[in-house]
């Protein structure tokens, strides 16, 4: 498979005696699923916020995208990828139309009206549209960015937990989402659920004192391999 | 309560409040060094002062969605009543005075004769301040009126009472007065339930009018935020024509500084943590959002200043392009600093929404205006 992203030697700290990562090496393929794993502190949020440009304590030693020079926090990057936080507040006195619509304003995109409404039936969130994102529930905030991700259809989606505050309809319908996403780019996902890894994941990176310690692609993603990697033995409990 | 509240508020040990003081002195001491002829400051200023600049910042402070949030979690375990709501005024009523009423002492004191008597009736008009806001906050729902008896009271006195003691006199008895209708209160009154309201229609805006649209509702979302400016507005009048009658040239340009001090919309960015993250991730930010946000500013300032100039006009009697000039200047000079300031200098590191408002950032514009101020009405 052609890569997408190509990350080398990726340090990042809080603080100059804290470094989370220590050196990762990771690397995206085009129009693939990456799962992305670890126990809680492993540095999985820190690894999206790097490369969302929000993390500032990092160092690389090269980053590039369809083989070209990357600076995660260029526009030309940002136009080509969009994040879903697993806590997000902003925007509140938007309706979620209107987030939308300012979003895919920002990507100087125009919305596909069919494909909204589409997404927004799968996600149980019709009655929602009109409310003002502040109000919504844990779970509907969730649904709201979620939705935009997938109607915005960029060369990379990142969703960090994206199966916290989730119903069980909705979490069905974000699994099938993001196991149909290939069509049109790469997701990398992190969770601590292991079947939503199980269900989707092309690839899963396993994130262990600051490095991918395993990868696992193909028919070695089980919930055992996985499980077994992480120390885990004990039957269904989240990694 | 007070030591639950007081820590979060003032700080581990006090640290916030310390810090808070040690920079009031710093800009004091700078700005007495500079100001070399003292002002005198009439009476009715300093009680006025005192009333209304205590008020709002208490106001904010009681209506912010994370006290909101604190309060929530404080009452979700026993306590008791009057300790509480002792309590609750003490923490509230420090914060007060060591992050916003210290600067004000600060400025006083550098800019004008501040003798002993002046610092006595300061006091007390802070403390008729700190438990007029507690009960009219209190009332705000169920009865509103008492807030206006409160205030009017305020101003009332502020204006009528003679010269010295007898007016430390009848403000220590109103002291007493309005801590006794406070001790009245229920501690659960403080409680604030943020409001949610929801749009009914399914108008879709276009995508330029999108970001002014989410900027009012932002701004009407807390009447705090129009009471605030309401009362800056009225309250730069009021100084700026005070200080013209005491013969000061640049009355104006004073006014003009109060009015770009402190605005709610020059902190929505920074006010949400979570809204500073998702702008650093969306590409054409600066476009998308920084362009509308300053063209919003400099509406909100263009009519603010009008208002302003309109009413120092017919105070004063005086009107001349140069006023009406500054003001479009210190309108577009306002709207872009702060989008500036927002976009480049966020304040991240608060506790409180009510810290946002004591950030040294906040006298970045209102040093320009004054400066460029003084060089265009006293030259």
């Amino acid at each position: 498979m052609e890569t997408l992203i190509n990350i080398k030697q990726l340090r990042a700290w809080y603080t100059k005696d804290k470094t989370v990562l220590k050196g990762l090496d990771i690397s995206l393929e085009k129009n693939s699923v990456i799962g992305l794993i670890g126990l809680n502190g492993a540095g999985k949020t820190t690894l999206m916020n790097v490369i969302c440009g929000l993390h500032e304590g990092f160092d690389i030693q090269s980053a590039d995208m369809n083989g070209k020079k990357i600076k995660f926090s260029d526009d030309s990057f940002r136009m080509s990828r969009y994040i879903v936080f697993s806590e997000d507040d902003s925007f509140g006195y938007f309706t979620f139309d209107e987030y939308v619509e300012y979003v895919f304003s920002c990507y100087d995109k125009k919305t596909d009206k069919a494909l909204i409404d589409d997404l927004v039936e799968k996600f149980g969130f019709g009655e929602y549209r009109s409310t003002f994102i502040k109000d919504l529930s844990l779970g509907s905030k969730r649904k709201a960015y979620l939705i935009t991700g997938f109607a915005l259809r960029p060369e990379l989606l990142l969703l960090d937990e994206p199966v916290n505050g989730l119903d069980f309809t909705s979490t069905e319908a974000l699994y099938k989402l993001i196991s149909e996403y290939k069509q049109y780019g790469t997701v990398m996902f992190s969770s601590h659920i292991l079947e939503s890894v199980t269900l989707t994941s092309d690839k899963v990176l396993v994130l262990e004192n600051g490095v991918i310690s395993k990868t696992y692609s193909g028919d070695e993603i089980t919930a055992e391999t996985i499980r077994a990697s992480l120390g885990n033995e004990e039957e269904g409990q989240n990694v | 309560m007070y030591k639950l509240l007081s820590r979060k508020l003032l700080g581990k040990n006090y640290s916030s409040a310390v810090k808070g003081i040690i920079i009031a002195a710093i800009v004091g001491g700078s700005l007495s060094n500079v100001f070399e002829n003292k002002i005198t400051v009439a009476q009715s200023v300093i009680i006025l002062t005192a009333l209304v600049s205590n008020a709002i910042m208490m106001w904010k402070l009681l209506s912010s969605s994370d006290n909101a949030k604190c309060l929530k979690g404080l009452f979700a375990m026993p306590y008791d009543e009057k300790k509480t709501l002792w309590g609750y005024a003490a923490a509230t009523g420090l914060y007060t005075l060591t992050m916003r009423t210290s600067y004000l002492i600060a400025l006083f004191i550098a800019l004008s004769k501040f003798t002993a008597e002046g610092a006595v009736l300061f006091l007390l008009s802070f403390i008729y301040s700190v438990f007029g806001t507690l009960t009219a906050f209190a009332n705000r729902a169920k009865k509103p009126y008492i807030g206006a008896l409160i205030a009017a009271a305020g101003v009332i006195m502020a204006f009528i009472l003679p010269k010295g003691m007898t007016a430390a006199a009848v403000l220590a008895a109103a002291d007493i007065a309005v801590m006794v209708i406070f001790n009245m209160q229920k501690t659960r009154a403080f409680m604030v339930t943020p409001g949610s309201f929801q749009k009914k229609s399914e108008h879709h805006s276009k995508p330029n009018a999108l970001l002014p649209k989410y900027i009012f509702r932002h701004l009407l979302s807390n009447k705090g935020n129009l009471i605030s400016i309401v009362v800056i507005l009225f309250f730069s009048c009021f100084m700026s024509v005070n200080f013209e009658k005491m013969g000061f040239k640049a009355g104006c340009a004073i006014g003009m500084m109060i009015i770009s001090m402190n605005t709610p919309l020059a902190t929505i960015v920074s006010s949400n943590k979570d809204l500073k993250k998702k702008l650093d991730t969306l590409p054409n930010k600066t476009k998308r959002f920084f362009v509308p946000y300053g063209s919003v500013l400099f509406g909100y300032y263009i009519v603010t200043y009008a208002i302003f100039i309109t009413a120092f006009s017919l105070a004063t009697g005086d009107l001349n392009i140069k006023t009406i000039l500054a003001g479009i200047l210190f309108a577009a000079e306002s709207a872009v600093i702060i989008s500036l300031l927002e976009d480049k200098l966020t304040i991240t590191k608060w506790n409180t929404e009510a810290d946002l408002i004591r950030h040294p950032r906040k006298y970045i514009l209102p040093l320009i205006v004054l400066t460029e101020g003084l060089l265009i009405f006293m030259l």
